[in-house]
């Protein structure tokens, strides 16, 4: 497996001192959840790689909302005769970056850091979520555990996509809004899927602020046209070498710990937040995932969420 | 908040009381424990559930160890020797309190 190349320094996005000024572009809107936010740019090749990662609209050349609850430029200046890609994020925080493509990982990055806080209201756990007809499937896990190749499997195999990092529930309902922004592969899964042909081609491959080699995919056309909707099933996925795919039974008391610890704002909304997870897993069937082999896992899931289809 | 040496053994020990900051729901018939001031989740085992239930102010250890004896006569000896570990949890955990 071809190894990640070692990032050389200068290869990173670097913080600048102030960004540069207002020039003539175009703004896209992006609303994940209820939140929306502004990416102002003067480069059509930036706005059509944001436009290819989120579900965007425009609002007209060079002008601005008078005041989006997130507003993000890209926007060229010239050093030392080379051509830098400002990134100014809410807070006057600004990345300068040596390509589009750079500059617009390093705009997502910013932009799921700079969301997740406006989305205080939901419940937000560290969870992949697809969904079939009757409903979304769940599946929490750390970052790094492997849920968006396992998320760009499944979306191979047909399940909608509703995010790969974040799910957004809503309180009391325990329903799951999407989180509409395009799978972000890291180099391993991008490999292991490229291996599969669950892939051919990604709209960015980047090297974000972290040094991490990233690929996204193109967003699904479904993702943008999701609303609330209902778990059906927890998924606790963990992957082990060597092992086949399987799912056991868990207890939802133990399901609803479990999504406790994954949640990135539970003691925000403490008791609020119990009885949403409790409702949530009443609702659903959960169940612990083990797999190695991802057409292995695929196939798993595939026979689990639709013995409810067959059986309709 | 109690220190270990008060629940060392259950004879003549202080009286406690499920904690009353903590939140209670059952899911599926196991209960969950949510306390607020360490933002933590518990997932009650039964024998634990009914412990913790039990200690309402006005029975102490050693009558809710005799409640499980009578619900248990075959397990004496595992009542006797795990009680006291379970009973330390649930105030090391911050699930009771001193009466």
């Amino acid at each position: 497996m071809r190894s990640a190349p070692p990032v050389p320094e200068r290869e990173r996005p670097t913080p600048v001192a102030h960004a540069p000024s207002q020039r003539a572009g175009r703004t896209l809107l992006i609303t994940i959840a209820s939140t929306t936010g502004a990416v102002f740019s003067d480069s059509e090749e930036v706005l059509a790689k944001v436009a290819a990662i989120y579900p965007t609209r425009t609002i007209g050349d060079g002008k601005r909302l008078a005041s989006p609850p997130l507003s993000y430029s890209v926007t060229g200046t010239f050093a030392d005769g080379d051509l830098i890609y400002n990134v100014a994020a809410p807070g006057g925080e600004t990345w300068g970056c040596r390509s589009v493509q750079q500059a617009v990982a390093q705009l997502e990055y910013l932009i799921t850091s700079g969301v997740v806080p406006h989305l205080a209201r939901y419940l937000l756990v560290h969870a992949a979520v697809v969904a079939t007809k009757e409903g979304a499937v769940l599946l929490p896990a750390a970052s790094g555990a492997g849920k968006s190749t396992l998320v760009a499997s499944l979306c191979h195999a047909g399940f909608d996509y509703l995010s790969d990092e974040v799910a957004v529930i809503e309180i009391g309902s325990a329903k799951v809004l999407p989180f509409p922004r395009a799978i972000c592969l890291k180099d391993g899964g991008w490999e292991l899927l490229c291996k599969r042909n669950a892939v051919s081609t990604s709209v960015l491959d980047a090297i974000r602020c972290d040094g991490e080699l990233v690929h996204y995919l193109k967003l699904p056309d479904a993702s943008s046209r999701g609303g609330r909707t209902t778990v059906r099933y927890v998924l606790s996925p963990v992957r082990c070498a060597g092992e086949p795919a399987r799912v056991a039974r868990m207890s939802r008391a133990h399901a609803v710990s479990l999504l406790a610890l994954h949640s990135l704002n539970f003691e925000r909304h403490g008791s609020g937040g119990l009885e949403t997870l409790a409702r949530l897993v009443e609702g659903a069937e959960v169940y612990r995932l083990t797999y190695y082999d991802l057409d292995d896992a695929v196939r798993v899931i595939s026979e689990l969420t639709r013995r409810d289809i067959a059986r309709a | 908040m109690l220190d270990r040496a008060s629940t060392r053994d259950l004879e003549g020990q202080t009286m406690l009381l499920r904690a009353r900051h903590v939140v209670e729901r059952v899911v599926d018939g196991e209960l969950i424990l949510y306390d607020p001031a360490r933002s933590r989740i518990h997932a009650l085992n039964a024998t634990a559930a009914f412990v913790w239930r039990a200690f309402d102010g006005q029975h102490d250890a050693e009558s809710i160890a005799g409640e499980l004896a009578a619900l248990y006569p075959d397990s004496l000896a595992e009542i006797a020797a795990d009680l006291p570990q379970v009973v330390r949890s649930l105030c090391e955990e911050g699930l009771l309190e001193e009466a």
